[in-house]
């Protein structure tokens, strides 16, 4: 599997408390990797270590296969927490600074990268003077200014308007897409994060506690009728000859997942009690992303 | 190396602060010629004593209850003006907030996550900034001297120039330049060690302020043992470098001392950087 980020037992602590507890992560070339969790679970501090602005406790990395970090983060692409731009400045001159910091010789490829993210008519106007939106596509444009092959984004749709969260959306598919850069992206918006995310890595209290594909994700969510029985084995003969139901799984010992003809559910639960099946629980369920997610995490509350 | 230095010049051409600290400058030094100024017109009678708020004392060595007739202006010289500027710690002031603004605004604007990890390892970071800072400072440093030498011109006229001792006004100049650097240096530490505006500029001008009486008290202290820890303090010997008769002996004192501060403010800043992580 060809890995631009892996990492085994990454931990890091701050005055003796845990606050990324020995996370593997996996991030695969090309994903687009949605990284979910509450507030202070430790996804800032787990970007800032991959980032190389924190050093770990303990743990090793590989990035793009490597363990030589310094000489590969030279391919990473990052914004972490607040844009770091000079506020005084135009955007162009900002820009500036960064081609002059990368050793950047052509001039013209400060336009190109405005324009890009589509502050080339920003002009004269101080970056004090921006928009949130203006601001987070600027610190974009910085993240991609040496044409990375990784990019670390730290919550990048947050405080925009709807609008500025459908640009910034196109703008990392058109990344992702037409640049083939992974990118590792964190977001309270979870609706937002689940039409782009091609992957998955639940974290809480600082551990990684689920990392998955958008696929399953979907399954997980697709809605059904849950049964829980006794005995699987006679419960599925009943489905498929008295029910006809032939799209159904078995997730867990004990426990079936029925995907159709959701509306005549009554009726199955009739002909397995009557089959002498013993139906401990029966209930139609399925959820949206967000609530998937609330569940995984352990409370209702998880901005 | 060269990279990071020609970004960090574009920082200090695009910004205000040096600027506006050149102003202070100009400002406090025709302030300082007009107080002289001023006090001339009052021995001479053409003014009132206590005008402005300006009181001229008679001198203690003569007692002779005269102001005396000689003119201030002519006796304090351009050398007396840079020794104000420099030795009292004007310019040092003006320097603190400049470096601390130009150090600490990497860390508010959190532009310094641009550059960790960025190929570049974090010692180079942090050199590229010293050395910049060394640059400012030696530009600082000239235009300062420079106005105070031009807004001296019209106030001294000819005579004054003439009585100029221009060699030992470049040589003070330059032994100035030297502790300036140094204090840019410990300036640029503070401001790595603390990452806050307020913090650092607080702490900086604390240093140059007090920090001399915290050596007057060691002076006190190791008096016994015979050493003089004032002697080996850069500001100290910023404060009591004389504006002639230089001896060998300070000369010599004042490069390893300003180097050896300066020095070992680097080597705990990179230490410090290395260790530390970016926020």
């Amino acid at each position: 599997m060809d890995y631009v980020l892996k990492t085994e037992g990454i931990t890091k602590a701050y005055g003796g408390k845990l606050v990324v507890d020995h996370v593997n992560m996996h991030v695969k070339k090309g994903d687009i990797y949605g990284f979910i969790g509450k507030n202070g679970a430790g996804k800032t501090t787990f970007m800032r270590l991959v980032a190389g602005l924190a050093a770990p406790l303990e743990g090793n990395m590989e990035l793009f296969g490597s363990r030589e970090l310094e000489k590969q983060r030279v391919r990473i692409g990052s914004l972490i927490e607040q844009p770091g731009i000079y506020d005084a400045m135009t955007a162009w001159e900002n820009m500036e600074i960064m081609r002059r910091n990368f050793g950047i010789t052509d001039k013209q490829a400060t336009d190109q990268m405005l324009e890009f993210v589509g502050l080339s008519k920003a002009g004269k106007k101080k970056v004090k003077n921006f928009s949130l939106g203006m601001k987070q596509r600027l610190g974009i444009a910085i993240a991609l200014y040496r044409n990375p092959d990784f990019l670390i984004l730290d919550e990048p749709i947050n405080g925009l308007d709807p609008e500025g969260i459908i640009e910034m959306r196109d703008l990392l598919l058109k990344l992702n897409q037409e640049k083939q850069i992974t990118i590792l992206i964190s977001s309270h918006i979870l609706g937002e994060l689940s039409k782009i995310a091609t992957n998955y890595g639940i974290i809480k209290e600082g551990a990684l506690i689920e990392e998955f594909e958008s696929d399953e994700l979907k399954s997980r969510c697709r809605r059904c009728q849950k049964l829980v029985v006794d005995d699987v084995e006679l419960a599925v003969t009943i489905l498929e000859e008295r029910c006809h139901i032939t799209n159904y799984d078995v997730p867990e010992p004990g426990m079936i997942r029925v995907f159709e003809s959701l509306e005549h559910s009554w009726q199955w639960n009739q002909e397995l009690v009557q089959g002498g099946v013993k139906l401990m629980e029966s209930y139609l369920t399925g959820q949206d992303l967000e609530g998937y997610f609330m569940d995984l995490l352990g409370d209702a509350k998880y901005v | 190396m060269s990279n990071l230095l020609s970004a960090e010049l574009y920082k200090l051409r695009k910004g205000k602060s040096l600027f506006l600290g050149l102003l202070v400058v100009a400002g406090l030094v025709l302030l300082l010629y007009i107080s002289l100024l001023m006090v001339d017109r009052i021995k001479s009678g053409e003014m009132g004593n206590g005008t402005g708020g300006v009181i001229v004392f008679e001198s203690s060595e003569t007692m002779t209850g005269e102001l005396g007739a000689e003119s201030m202006m002519q006796e304090v010289g351009i050398a007396g003006v840079l020794q104000q500027i420099f030795s009292g710690h004007f310019s040092g002031l003006i320097l603190a907030v400049i470096v601390s603004i130009f150090v600490v605004k990497e860390y508010g604007t959190g532009a310094i996550k641009n550059l960790v990890g960025k190929g570049y390892s974090r010692s180079t970071i942090f050199l590229s900034k010293l050395l910049s800072t060394i640059l400012l400072t030696i530009f600082f440093h000239l235009a300062a001297a420079t106005i105070s030498i031009l807004i001296g011109i019209p106030f001294l006229g000819e005579e004054g120039l003439s009585m100029t001792n221009w060699m030992d006004v470049a040589l003070y100049i330059g032994l100035q330049l030297l502790f300036e650097i140094t204090a840019a240096g410990v300036f640029v530490l503070i401001g790595e060690l603390t990452r806050n505006l307020a913090a650092a500029i607080a702490v900086c001008i604390g240093v140059l302020l007090f920090s001399t009486s915290l050596t007057a008290l060691l002076d006190l202290l190791c008096h016994r043992i015979g050493f003089q820890p004032t002697n080996y303090w850069f500001l100290d010997l910023m404060s009591n470098c004389p504006l002639s008769e230089f001896e060998a002996e300070f000369v010599g004192r004042s490069v390893i001392v300003s180097m050896v501060w300066f020095v070992l403010a680097a080597v705990l800043g990179v230490i410090h950087f290395q260790r530390t992580d970016v926020k």
